[in-house]
């Protein structure tokens, strides 16, 4: 698979293993917010499998979704419409292929079906437990933000949930969304995955079906794993086979002759998908043996000198872009400040596969060493010319930080945020405690560490077992702060939230010189090139 | 089915995908010491305004969110009166 970039949207194609070329490749249309982020490496697993039976396949993120720019206030929902029809014309564009299929999940269905509707290349439709309609979904959105923020009423600014911010412009627009009012062209196939048969969808089924498009309704059965939150890692993968092998007796694989197919011009794909969100540089690396673990390398802009970064491990099973997108927010903060950041997925997370042999076993979220992960991301940014290293998690991953931080000497800082324990074993408080021992190792190697909690967060628990009332007992590690803030949810819910967070890390980190801002460069090398530095 | 029946069992398939363990399901229950997170509650009702028409928990009503299973079924018992 191979990242791309298009139109600041963040993508990954997966190019058909088949000796030929394919007349039709597959577009993934994520969901959005939640729904994506507990998809995405099924979504990898899937368009590696469509790959291997000859589909060349896109996924990418919407923008202001994943690892996409921002986007700057305009109304999204026509942003994303407007994405969905730029990641099929970059999809043709670069394989060669002719007839699209689009599979999209919850409201990436609906974005799907109302591209098709438009489109006369769209030869299949797959709808994973589709949003009908946007007003259901919107109601979804609006209960959750109801019952979390404690208010009767939306506010009016629009909706945030999970990352997902939504204007009052695009919850207008997505409430009016109604797949039974959209016309499908006759030559579209459609197969709908749903575990609920409303009278809605229903509907939806017979007014297509009366336009002559074939379709076919099937349970949504193990694909439910999609919807899964990614913390639940015990359960069995989704399987895609009902997908296949409708998309192999509907659609069937049309090779076209290498001679007849479109020259590509190498530059279309590059080899490296290169980002400019906002104060940043982002280039796709992968790193570790292999290459199997992947991450993105946020840097100030080009004319900022930096050797110092901060390496960002996945939240539970949430992909490298953090849960509520904290980690690519936090990263692009940091690139304002000067300072780089590598977000990376641990093996099998996210867009990492779990072995160098190409394994997808499945992960678990304490129980794997991450160790190793962190040293490789550090590995290859030294190649790139950093020499200086902080690293950062939230929850699980603030614990395997923290365990990174302990293991290579390399690391000058970290960050942790509501850390739940300092070890998973039965640690009885005393002198002799793993929590202390580690501490004081910390504290010996000069190890800047910011131990932030949630107040009321349960992992406040562990911190004042070992180190007294509000881990007031650090003063005698003068360089381990325990940071208590109010306002803050576990999760860092709210872009406010996620603001405070990012805001204190970064002013901790300054604190120390090799992490303070640097002067813009003149005539001066500012940072690595990953174009030559890819995979070791 | 009754609203009642729909709604039990949209809440018990529910849980069942997004991996919660629910308690026993009475109408005395508080719906937030049910189990069900505020994502699954509110993918419920999503799905109740998809399977019922019903939506009585609309952006512009202004009362308190139900409390308890009881005031959850009953709310959408009256909506369908």
């Amino acid at each position: 698979m191979q990242a791309v970039a298009f139109e600041g949207c963040f993508g990954w194609l997966h190019q058909a293993t088949e000796s030929f070329l394919s007349d039709t490749a597959i577009l993934l249309c994520p969901g959005l917010g939640r729904d994506a982020s507990r998809a995405h490496r099924s979504y990898r697993i899937m368009a590696n499998q469509f790959a291997t039976e000859g589909y060349p396949t896109l996924r990418f993120d919407y923008p202001g979704a994943g690892d996409s720019c921002e986007i700057d206030g305009r109304e999204c929902w026509t942003v994303w419409q407007q994405s969905v029809q730029n990641a099929a014309d970059w999809l043709r564009a670069n394989t060669g292929a002719r007839r699209i299929v689009m599979i999209g999940l919850r409201i990436g269905a609906t974005l799907a079906a109302l591209a098709a509707s438009t489109r006369d290349d769209v030869v299949g439709l797959v709808l994973l437990e589709p949003v009908l309609r946007g007003k259901s979904y919107v109601s979804q959105l609006m209960v959750e933000s109801r019952l979390r923020s404690d208010s009767a009423t939306m506010p009016d600014d629009g909706l945030e949930i999970d990352g997902l911010c939504l204007d009052m412009g695009t919850v207008k627009l997505l409430g009016q969304v109604d797949l039974r009012q959209v016309k499908l062209l006759p030559g579209c196939s459609i197969s709908i995955f749903s575990q609920f048969r409303t009278p809605v969808l229903a509907a939806c089924v017979e007014a297509w079906r009366d336009t002559g498009v074939p379709i076919v309704l099937q349970n949504l059965g193990s694909l439910d794993a999609l919807l899964r939150p990614c913390h639940l890692t015990d359960g069995p993968d989704a399987d895609f086979r009902p997908i296949l092998s409708w998309l192999q007796a509907a659609i069937p694989l049309r090779q076209i002759p290498r001679t007849a197919a479109i020259a590509l011009p190498p530059s279309l794909v590059s080899r490296i998908a290169t980002l400019r969100p906002e104060n940043s540089v982002e280039s796709p690396l992968h790193f570790g043996e292999n290459g199997h673990l992947f991450g993105v390398l946020c840097r100030p802009t080009e004319d900022i000198p930096c050797d110092s970064a901060v390496i960002i491990g996945n939240t539970g099973g949430d992909p490298h872009y953090g849960l509520a997108r904290f980690a690519v927010e936090f990263a692009r903060r940091l690139a304002a400040q000067g300072i780089a950041s590598l977000r990376i997925d641990f093996a099998g997370l996210g867009d990492s596969i779990s072995s160098p042999d190409g394994g997808e076993d499945l992960t678990q979220i304490f129980g794997i060493d991450r160790t190793p992960a962190f040293g490789a991301a550090i590995d290859m940014m030294e190649r790139l010319g950093f020499q200086h290293f902080a690293l950062n998690g939230l929850c699980s991953g603030a614990y395997h930080a923290f365990l990174g931080a302990l293991a290579d000497d390399r690391v000058t800082a970290l960050l942790s945020i509501n850390l739940p324990w300092f070890t998973v074993r039965y640690d009885k408080p005393g002198p002799e405690s793993f929590a202390r021992q580690a501490i004081a190792e910390l504290s010996h190697r000069q190890v800047r560490a910011l131990l932030l909690f949630s107040a009321g967060d349960p992992g406040i628990k562990a911190l004042e077992q070992h180190f007294g009332l509000e881990g007031t007992n650090l003063r005698d590690t003068p360089s381990v702060v325990a940071s208590i803030v109010a306002g803050l949810d576990h999760d860092l819910t709210r872009r406010t939230m996620r603001q405070i967070a990012a805001d204190k890390m970064i002013d901790f980190l300054q604190q120390n010189p090799a992490f303070q801002s640097k002067s813009p460069a003149v005539d001066q090398n500012t940072g690595p090139d990953p174009i030559h530095a890819s995979v070791s | 089915m009754s609203i009642r029946s729909i709604i039990l069992e949209r809440v018990t398939m529910i849980a069942e995908q997004q991996g919660k363990q629910l308690a026993p399901l009475t109408d005395e229950l508080p719906l937030l010491n049910s189990g069900l997170d505020s994502l699954c509650i509110a993918i419920v009702v999503a799905n109740l305004d998809d399977e019922l028409g019903l939506d009585p928990l609309s952006s512009d009503d202004q009362s308190a969110f139900p409390v308890t299973l009881g005031d959850f079924i009953r709310l959408y018992e009256d909506a369908a009166a």
